[in-house]
């Protein structure tokens, strides 16, 4: 996958928080752990999922392999993945400070 | 202790993986539980019956990566359901079989595999849509070289080949539109 195709696609809930997790390097089952304790239970995400993603963002050159391990290796974001988590929290961050300006609203009107 | 083996012979459609995992599940409750899964040959051994979660999951070990060779990743992929509590059992044409003692509850949701199943169905349908066509290439314009016996019989197995070629793409798609539900 292009990397500029990247920036423009809807990202699941899935990759972005895979993305968060590797703020730190972590291997495979470290990532499901710390998504479960990220989004306090909201996300938990199975191990075929997980896979497949950490292949896709590392085709995508968003995330490396930091070390092998005989069997679990450690993964770590790469220059790109960091700049593109950035740039998507920033959205986010304006998504949901727009979402905050509703639910006011809302309530006000209610 | 009693270690009967069984073989059962069953034959699953492509499309029917959560038949499949819900037929070894009921398996199990009878005390049959899969030692090795087969396309059409299940062995089965006995023991205590117990419930347990049996999930199918598609592995591409074809796919381009940058992770490293295929059997490295293989055994990677492996590790990441075994650190998360999944059995692995064994694999048919990609198609990985784990278990996991119990029945899923919140705590270990799988909800999330349907994105990698969805793929998987989109490529088949994508090949058979492919491969149809050159089918008909391959057949239909060398007929008359052939006595009429073997023309008709070859014009059977094409149209055979294509009615399959169909029912699967049918169910196929029908499958998907199925997970993107779930």
């Amino acid at each position: 996958m292009k990397d500029g195709r990247w920036e423009d696609k809807p990202i699941s809930e899935a990759t972005f928080y895979i993305l968060l997790a590797l703020v730190e390097p972590l291997h495979g089952y470290g990532v499901m752990k710390k998504i479960e304790e990220l989004s306090q239970g909201t996300v938990s995400i199975g191990p075929g999922t997980l896979y497949g993603t950490i292949s896709k963002l590392a085709d995508a050159r968003m995330i490396y392999k930091a070390s092998e391990g005989e069997r679990r290796k450690i993964y770590a974001l790469t220059k790109l993945g960091e700049r593109y988590l950035l740039n998507l929290i920033e959205r986010l961050t304006i998504m949901s400070e727009n979402g905050r300006h509703a639910t006011i609203k809302l309530q006000i009107g209610s | 202790m009693d270690t009967r083996k069984m073989r059962k012979v069953k034959w699953f459609w492509l499309w029917q993986d959560a038949k499949q995992e819900d037929w070894l599940r009921r398996m199990s409750l009878d005390g049959w539980h899969l030692v090795s899964p087969g396309r059409l040959v299940f062995t089965f051994q006995q023991g205590p019956p117990q419930e347990f979660t049996y999930r199918l999951d598609f592995f591409n070990k074809s796919e381009m990566s940058f992770l490293g060779d295929p059997a490295d990743r293989r055994s990677e992929y492996l590790g990441i359901f075994e650190d998360s509590g999944w059995e692995h059992l064994g694999q048919v044409g990609g198609w990985q079989y784990f278990r996991t003692p119990g029945s899923l509850d919140g705590s270990h949701v799988v909800s999330t595999e349907v994105e990698s199943k969805i793929e998987y169905y989109r490529r088949l349908l994508r090949n058979l849509l492919l491969t149809s066509p050159v089918l008909l290439v391959v057949f239909l314009p060398r007929l008359e070289i052939y006595p009429i016996w073997f023309a008709v019989l070859l014009l059977t197995v094409f149209v055979v080949g294509l009615l399959f070629a169909g029912l699967n793409g049918v169910m196929i798609s029908l499958r998907i539109r199925q997970l993107k539900n779930e």
